[in-house]
């Protein structure tokens, strides 16, 4: 229960779609959501097809938690292969969208071939339908969402829709729905694109089965006090994620100028402050009772946000030191539907290389915003651009210069800053990821000096298992914390399904979730050599700030890669020996 | 007569009114079943819709069956001589049509979701 134990399977190429049960096995081995998902994944497709070709797949996924009155229940994943790595890539959202999707009466959406036209797919309970999209083909995101409203006469469908970025295929465009949320990492809105849908409407109307629903609705009452317990939640709460740009400067690891300083002088024009002074509206994802979003708006430029890491990526990382014209790059990203966070990344690369004039401080904005027109038109050097920060750091001879690890750009927070960071940016499953696993407050903390090597990599071993089970439930980690931490998450589970999990049983189907993506990168052609900081984090110091002249060097990256694959039961070349796949009972060969 | 108060300046939209609402009158989770809906009609404007109890309701008006009626100062809907016609809610969208199209949910007061809220943004007065 909590759970439908079904999924829907929409195949674009032939516009049919059926019903499938979810075997009770995969429910018991990878939880839901991310893990779910990933099974799938692995399961259907083909090992080397082109991630925008008709064999890729799109799996929108929800977990047993989704849809139910737990809070901070409302998240979906993505599970796809990756138009920017070629490899596994899952990227998830919060807002509205996952409780929907859950009250359709299905767990999970596969969505399958490609459309001749472009489409809109109507998802109402059981029913689906496939509305001609070509007139709203172009049309940006905030648009698109109330062009499906209207026509489907109904304000309060879900949409999920991409912009014009997706649908030229720019290889890091993002998914957006509820206007201003993105599942943006890793090109997810290229995949829909590719398959010609422009937008995913969802109206779900069926009662949530839940097993026991009085102890559930203790536990719910249980986990909004550990929730309201969290000593983290009442300034998130306050100030959403832009709380985090004083402590990163502070501390010196905020990317500026192409993660070359780890500091600026004042960050009081970008700071959580700055940004209380010009929000217009605080929102919130559904059943969230921290409601950490906060709406900006001036003019034309609305939004939820800026977060954290497009301040950060945006802002100090392209010499942009102004709230108002973050904000207003953010717009742009929102709009296109591209990624802020790899799109920063390249930006940043760009300026540092030299190869375009951005001219004057007063007309840099401008010409970053006629950029992101150009790469999501894929207009002159925006179709260089539009294919990924690897594939143009290789054209344009400017490699050394792009933060990425497997093709996905860095994050806000220097991987210099702490050994655990780099791990986790070597070794997370899709590429430079900063939601695996969150070392930095112990390592910044002083809780671990520079000898206690090993319990920095255990704990980011550990901590990506529990992060994986955490996506699979799904709840936001900003409510719950990061991983699994409380005995709540497992009770509320077992009340909603009523199943019999407890946190050491989700780690472990955490950690084959771990294993089994794992098996997928490998396939896909991924090895040891993958898993490596780019060179420039290894050689060159951090210039300025509190962490100047860190680095983390060649020889310390292959010391923790060797203990991290050691603890994980892998062989030295990153590939899980098979007496690991018997004990995670991993029956997928690579 | 009171009615349901959403204070739009302090609601996030985070909708755990309609959960509640739903677990409070039908003993399920399904926001369908909700007598008090909240969505956005853009990026950052929230609609609420909840029966406000007019002096001079139209739904009862529009009602052939002497469904809708007050009691006292209150508008209630009385389900057995309903017929699910859907007159009342041509007229007014602040009433829903259950999923079975069984039902017409009409907000009465009750309170639940104003306890659940966790942005105090709502108000019976």
């Amino acid at each position: 229960m909590s759970r439908f134990h079904k999924l829907l399977r929409i195949n674009l190429s032939t516009q049919t779609y059926t019903e499938e049960d979810i075997p009770s096995e995969y429910e018991k081995k990878f939880i839901g959501g991310k893990g779910i998902g990933t099974a799938y994944l692995v399961r259907e497709l083909e090992p080397h097809i082109d991630p925008l070709g008709s064999d890729n797949k799109f799996i929108i996924a929800t977990g047993p938690l989704n849809g139910t009155s737990a809070p901070a229940s409302s998240r979906y994943e993505i599970i796809t292969k990756s138009p920017l790595t070629g490899i596994y890539l899952d990227c998830n959202s919060g807002g509205h969208f996952a409780q929907e999707v859950k009250a359709t009466g299905f767990d999970i959406f596969i969505i399958e071939g490609v459309s001749e036209k472009p489409v809109i797919i109507f998802i109402n309970n059981n029913q689906v339908s496939f509305i001609e999209a070509s007139d709203v083909w172009g049309m940006c995101v905030y648009d698109t969402e109330n062009y499906v409203k209207k026509i489907l006469k109904d304000p309060a469908v879900r949409v999920m829709s991409i912009g014009p970025a997706g649908e030229n295929l720019v290889r890091f465009a993002s998914v957006s729905s509820d206007y201003s949320r993105q599942a943006a990492r890793g090109g997810s809105g290229a995949v829909l694109g590719s398959k010609k849908v422009k937008a995913i409407a969802v109206k779900g109307t069926r009662d949530i089965p839940i097993a026991n629903f009085r102890s559930f609705l203790l536990s719910v009452k249980k986990a909004r006090e550990v929730i309201f317990n969290n000593l983290w939640v009442p300034n998130q709460r306050k100030y959403g994620t832009p709380r985090t740009i004083t402590p990163v400067n502070m501390n010196g690891l905020l990317p500026v100028n192409n993660f070359t300083e780890g500091a600026i002088e004042s960050v009081a024009s970008i700071d959580e402050f700055a940004m209380e002074a010009l929000v217009k509206k605080k929102l919130s994802c559904g059943e969230c009772p921290i409601a950490c979003s906060k709406g900006y708006n001036r003019g034309k430029f609305a939004m939820e946000g800026p977060e954290y890491e497009t301040i950060a990526l945006l802002g100090p990382n392209i010499g942009i030191l102004d709230l108002n014209e973050i904000a207003e790059l953010n717009y742009y990203c929102n709009q296109y539907g591209l990624d802020t966070m790899s799109t920063g990344a390249l930006i940043g690369a760009l300026i540092a290389s030299g190869n375009i004039n951005f001219g004057e401080q007063e007309k840099k904005k401008e010409k970053i915003i006629k950029l992101f027109k150009q790469i999501s038109y894929r207009e002159g050097i925006g179709d260089v651009l539009a294919e990924g920060l690897r594939f143009a750091g290789k054209k344009l001879d400017i490699s050394y210069l792009m933060p990425e690890i497997k093709g996905l750009g860095i994050p806000a927070y220097d991987p210099r800053c702490s050994d655990g960071t780099a791990l986790v940016y070597m070794t997370a499953d899709r590429g430079a990821c900063h939601l695996r696993s969150w070392p930095l407050g112990r390592e910044l903390g002083s809780l671990w000096g520079e000898n206690d090597l090993d319990k920095k990599i255990d704990f980011v071993r550990n901590q990506q298992d529990e992060k994986a089970a955490e996506e699979s439930l799904i709840v936001c980690q900003f409510a719950y914390g990061i991983g699994l931490l409380d005995e709540i998450l497992p009770e509320m589970v077992n009340e909603a399904t009523g199943e019999d999990w407890n946190l050491a049983k989700m780690k472990i189907a955490g950690e084959r979730i771990w294993n089994l993506s794992k098996l997928f990168n490998i396939r896909e052609g991924m090895s040891r050599k993958d898993d490596y900081l780019p060179e420039k984090f290894a050689v060159e110091g951090i210039k300025s700030g509190p962490l100047k002249g860190k680095v983390i060097r060649r020889e310390k990256q292959d010391f923790m890669l060797d203990k991290y694959y050691e603890l994980r039961g892998w062989t030295k070349k990153g590939v899980p020996t098979p007496e690991t796949l018997k004990r995670l009972d991993i029956k997928e060969k690579i | 007569m009171s009615f349901l108060k959403v204070d739009k300046s302090l609601c996030t939209g985070c909708r755990i009114c309609e959960a509640a609402c739903s677990i409070a009158k039908e003993r399920v989770i399904n926001r369908a079943r909700s007598r008090i809906h909240i969505y956005r009609s853009d990026v950052l404007e929230l609609v609420d819709r909840v029966c406000i109890q007019c002096p001079e309701p139209v739904c009862l008006s529009a009602c052939s069956q002497g469904a809708i009626y007050k009691k006292g100062n209150s508008v209630r809907v009385e389900e057995t001589k309903c017929t699910r016609c859907v007159e009342c809610i041509k007229v007014c969208d602040r009433l829903f049509l259950s999923p079975e199209g069984d039902k017409v949910l009409m907000c009465d007061q009750c309170g639940a979701c104003v306890l659940k809220c966790p942005e105090n943004a709502l108000k019976i007065e």
